[in-house]
């Protein structure tokens, strides 16, 4: 069980390790690239949170899962209006492309499952999942964005991130 | 503040918080003989905290809670027997305060939020 949610965790830290040698880390992108990436990690959770409540019937998943489209979509808008207050658009790139490939075999493995095996891997995945993310934003992006808004909504998205951390590891433990 | 003028604030603060939750919340009809000093406390949510996180009010007192979080959030009972409703980025809705009302009360998008008032009645 611990093995599936580090085996995750480690999937996307192989990916960050990995996209040195084809030319850009984390670090290297630029504040648009970043916002891309962070724009599709907030949809590929958004994604699995529609798949959870298509699947599962146990209320504090169903819970969860909204306010993840929720969070997720409020921050995602406040991204989108910056961006066009700057005149900007998000950059594509290998991160985003890799982190969006993950996520379809994620969600292929999980649309398998049903009952309590989903809700146990579900919650595993969003704990993996924000863990990784997390660390992304926090140590290869804020000390990395130029921009001063694009930082300061940065730092306010990882509050919220963390904060999901904190929920979706009270839900691994309450599902054991 | 003017006992009218307060008066006819709690009555439509009434009918805001209701039309802004959506929902049937038992609210005091605060115009009581306590109004001339009836008082609006504001809660400010921010970073997933209500500040102050605890605070004395009186029955005929009114709570305003503002979000200024870029998610949305709640003010729920504990026990369920009132809510806000969503309260997005920037919005705000208040709670007419009633003696019996329930004082703790989370946040039911992020259950880890916690708050509280005490119900200070004079004699
Ligand atoms: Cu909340």
């Amino acid at each position: 069980m611990k093995i599936t949610s580090l085996l995750t965790a480690f999937g996307l830290v192989s990916l960050i390790m990995q996209t040195p040698a084809l030319g850009k880390t984390p670090a290297e992108l630029n504040d648009l690239q970043i916002a891309h990436v962070a724009y599709v990690a907030d949809n590929i959770d958004i994604k699995y949170a529609h798949l959870a409540l298509a699947l599962s019937d146990n209320q504090a998943i169903r819970e969860f899962a909204q306010t993840m489209i929720r969070d997720h979509t409020a921050v995602n808008d406040q991204a989108l209006a910056l961006l066009k207050k700057l005149g900007a658009q998000p950059q594509d790139n290998l991160l985003s492309q890799t982190l969006q490939q993950n996520s379809v075999g994620l969600i292929d493995e999980m649309s398998k499952l049903r009952g309590a095996a989903f809700d146990k891997r579900y919650a595993e995945n969003e704990l993996a999942y924000h863990k990784a993310v997390n660390k992304l934003v926090e140590f290869s992006f804020i000390p990395n964005i130029e921009n001063a808004e694009v930082k300061a909504l940065f730092k306010a998205g990882l509050a919220i991130f963390q904060v999901h951390e904190g929920h979706a590891n009270m839900m691994v433990k309450s599902l054991r | 503040m003017i006992d009218k003028v307060s008066t006819r604030d709690a009555k439509k603060n009434t009918a805001a918080m209701i039309l802004a939750a959506g929902l049937g919340l038992a609210l005091a009809n605060a115009a009581t003989a306590a109004d001339v000093s009836a008082k609006t406390h504001i809660i400010e949510i921010s970073k997933f905290k209500f500040t102050p996180n605890s605070l004395q009010v009186r029955p005929g007192d009114t709570i305003k809670w503002v979000n200024r979080d870029i998610v949305p959030h709640t003010a729920t009972a504990k026990d369920k027997s009132w809510d806000s409703g969503t309260i997005v980025n920037g919005g705000s809705t208040r709670l007419a305060i009633k003696q019996d009302l329930r004082f703790s009360y989370y946040c039911r998008f992020h259950p880890k939020m916690l708050g509280q008032f005490e119900i200070v009645v004079q004699e």
